[in-house]
């Protein structure tokens, strides 16, 4: 059964097209995760989803209702994780998880059960009566969650929820995404980091420019690029790098920077390593650390849009 | 149910100790500073001029006619004028608008003296000066009738003299614990301006508006919260200026809060309109402190604006803070109901023209 499908999706702002006939379907029990760089209209995606901004044309379904008739009964399904913190900081952790788990009808006994129960599932029970102000980034971002799912939602959005948080703090998050779903709660999952969808999401799409140019399971995805591999160069430096010299090495199809890191997609068959080094030494840049990997979702990414994921 | 939800969150801010500085000891702090730093300039100590005072003869007998004449010729000559009214009506009327000091009626059967009471220090020389008069008349009559005695209380018994309007003047304390009441209430618009501005930075707006909650509930139920939480604050503020600083609010405390309600309602009403027809961020603010300090000082709370001339007075006249801090010091200190009664129209008339006015663009706004 579809708990979420989307069809034709589309949202204009002005004359840009932030989301761009998009159609994608969400099966009961999945966590599925929307890849995409910055700015490839995941986040807007999510927000017509939870009704929150209206759509330019196309249709989204929830539990196979049109959620423009039914917006109540689409809401009453959903839990969603926003993006940024969206919690009150002089309200204690309990108070919070309450507060938003009311909204959704609960009330008396019921209300104060799942409100615990939301924050012991985010490891916050012995923080309950701490007010959210004096919380570290990483309990701010559990608590972001808890305040999702005290109602029970069976389709809980998380919108890039490790942003900004420290490595403990998001096992702790992704943790607690894999228990949801594994207590029956149907999981969307947005991020730029390729590692936590690789990791988390039974199925994914990979977004850019408001389209789906990608979608299915990881080994599915990957198997587009099995002809390829890819040279993960780092440098202590990138600024002399002549990428046309590297480009010029039979078997590389792309260059790309990304920090100080450089991405060279090669034809899998052809071993060109020593060539790089080559060229690269020869531009005078110094090489602190160089490997091959085998084709990930940023190997799909780059071999689909030229660019990386992280390139903004 | 959801929106009771709401507003009970909106509650909450009572913790706030910035909210309690704000909406309690200050406006304590500063009725105690004013009430007692500016109460020489409620003792009403003035210069005395000419004072005008009307009289009427009703049916005298010879001798009080001629006693009366010479009264009045002496009098003049101590300052006081006495000038002959034409009707009773026509000169308590000219006495209520404070053209005379006040009226005597004088017949055989007595003396009533009716004052202004804006002339207060007027009147106490006149009524001195009325006993005089009658006890220079029972001595003529005493006279006038070959020594026949006559009752020896006649003469303090003569003059009764009445008030033209019963208003008892309010000192310092009881002027400010009313006017800063209301200038806090006034301050409210601010808070009001950023209730659904709050919301849209903390983030905290998409949550509410993914819940399965209107917008209609989340307008009404942060608006009655906050209704209700400075209700509480301005029932403090009046239980703590009675029973701590001794503040008159009348005989029943209490009474005077439908006034109180009416401006607060009207002042949220006002902010979160002003808040949505600047969207929201600092301008609102702005445009709200500026108009909240004009409002203050033509409303009278610094310093009482009554009987102020000039383009100064014509725009006090016009104050809705004004309005309402008349309409209280009238009930307070006279139990008149007339100003109260269109203090309170005017409220709930602006309250309702400015929610609605919120609520019509909210409702074509996307998002709080």
């Amino acid at each position: 059964m579809h708990v979420l499908e989307i069809r034709r999706l589309t949202k204009k702002f002005g004359d840009v097209h932030a989301v761009d006939q998009l159609s994608l379907s969400v099966r009961e029990g999945e966590i599925f995760g929307l890849l995409g760089p910055n700015g490839a209209g995941k986040s807007t995606t999510i927000l017509m989803i939870a009704s929150l901004l209206p759509m330019t044309d196309g249709e989204i379904r929830i539990f196979g209702r049109n959620i423009a008739e039914h917006p109540k009964f689409a809401k009453q399904q959903i839990g969603l994780v926003p993006q940024d913190l969206a919690i009150y900081e002089e309200m204690t952790a309990y108070e919070n998880v309450a507060f938003f788990a009311g909204l959704y009808g609960l009330r008396g006994k019921e209300l104060r059960s799942r409100a615990e129960e939301a924050l012991a599932f985010v490891g916050l029970e012995d923080k309950r009566n701490r007010y959210a102000k004096t919380f570290s980034g990483g309990m701010k971002r559990r608590l972001n969650i808890a305040c999702a799912i005290a109602h029970r939602p069976k389709l809980i959005i998380l919108d890039e929820p490790t942003v900004g948080i420290d490595p403990h703090s998001r096992q702790s998050i992704l943790s607690a995404v894999r228990r949801l779903n594994e207590a029956g709660s149907t999981v969307l999952y947005t991020s730029h980091y390729m590692e936590e969808v690789e990791s988390l999401c039974t199925r994914i799409a990979v977004m850019d420019h408001g389209k789906v140019i990608a979608e299915g399971t990881l080994p599915q995805l990957t198997s587009v690029v099995t002809d390829r591999r890819e040279i993960v160069v780092t440098l202590r430096e990138t600024d002399r790098v002549k990428e046309d010299a590297l480009l010029d090495i039979p078997g590389v199809r792309t260059v790309v920077r990304d920090d100080h890191r450089l991405l060279i997609e090669t034809d899998a068959e052809v071993n060109n390593l020593n060539a790089v080094i080559r060229a690269l030494t020869a531009s005078g840049v110094e090489i602190a650390d160089i490997g091959t990997r085998r084709p990930n979702l940023e190997t799909v990414f780059l071999s689909l849009t030229g660019r990386s994921l992280r390139d903004d | 149910m959801r929106m009771l939800h709401i507003a009970c969150k909106e509650l909450k801010a009572f913790r706030d100790p910035a909210m309690l500085v704000f909406m309690l000891a200050t406006p304590l702090a500063i009725m105690l500073i004013l009430g007692t730093a500016l109460s020489r300039g409620f003792d009403r100590e003035i210069e005395i001029g000419e004072i005008r005072v009307l009289y009427r003869l009703e049916q005298p007998d010879r001798t009080l006619g001629q006693v009366w004449s010479e009264f009045v010729r002496d009098a003049e000559s101590s300052g006081v004028r006495f000038e002959v009214s034409d009707s009773r009506e026509k000169g308590l009327e000219m006495v209520r608008r404070a053209e005379y000091a006040g009226m005597a009626v004088v017949s055989d059967s007595g003396m009533v003296y009716t004052g202004n009471d804006r002339a207060a220090v007027e009147n106490a020389i006149v009524q001195g000066l009325l006993q005089t008069f009658a006890d220079r008349y029972r001595l003529s009559a005493v006279l006038a009738d070959g020594g026949i005695s006559a009752p020896e209380d006649v003469g303090r018994e003569y003059v009764r003299s009445v008030s033209v309007d019963g208003t008892r003047q309010p000192d310092s304390m009881d002027y400010y614990a009313v006017v800063i009441t209301t200038m806090i209430i006034l301050y409210s618009a601010l808070t009001a301006a950023q209730l659904m501005e709050w919301e849209r930075k903390r983030k905290t707006d998409l949550r509410l508006l993914s819940a399965p909650v209107s917008k209609a509930e989340i307008f009404v139920g942060k608006m009655a919260g906050s209704f209700l939480l400075h209700a509480v604050f301005v029932i403090l503020l009046v239980l703590f200026s009675r029973y701590a600083f001794n503040a008159d609010w009348g005989s029943r405390p209490l009474a005077v809060l439908p006034i109180l309600f009416s401006q607060l309602l009207f002042v949220l009403g006002f902010g979160v309109a002003v808040s949505y027809l600047l969207r929201g961020g600092g301008a609102a603010g702005v445009v709200i402190m500026v108009i909240v300090q004009l409002e203050a000082l033509f409303g009278g709370a610094y310093f009482p604006v009554e009987g102020s001339t000039g383009w100064f007075g014509a725009i006090a006249a016009w104050s809705p803070l004004g309005l309402t801090n008349r309409a209280l010091l009238q009930v307070i200190h006279a139990g008149e109901w007339s100003t109260a009664l269109r203090a309170m129209a005017f409220n709930f008339g602006a309250a309702a023209l400015c929610l609605g006015l919120a609520a019509v663009i909210m409702r074509k706004k996307e998002g709080l």
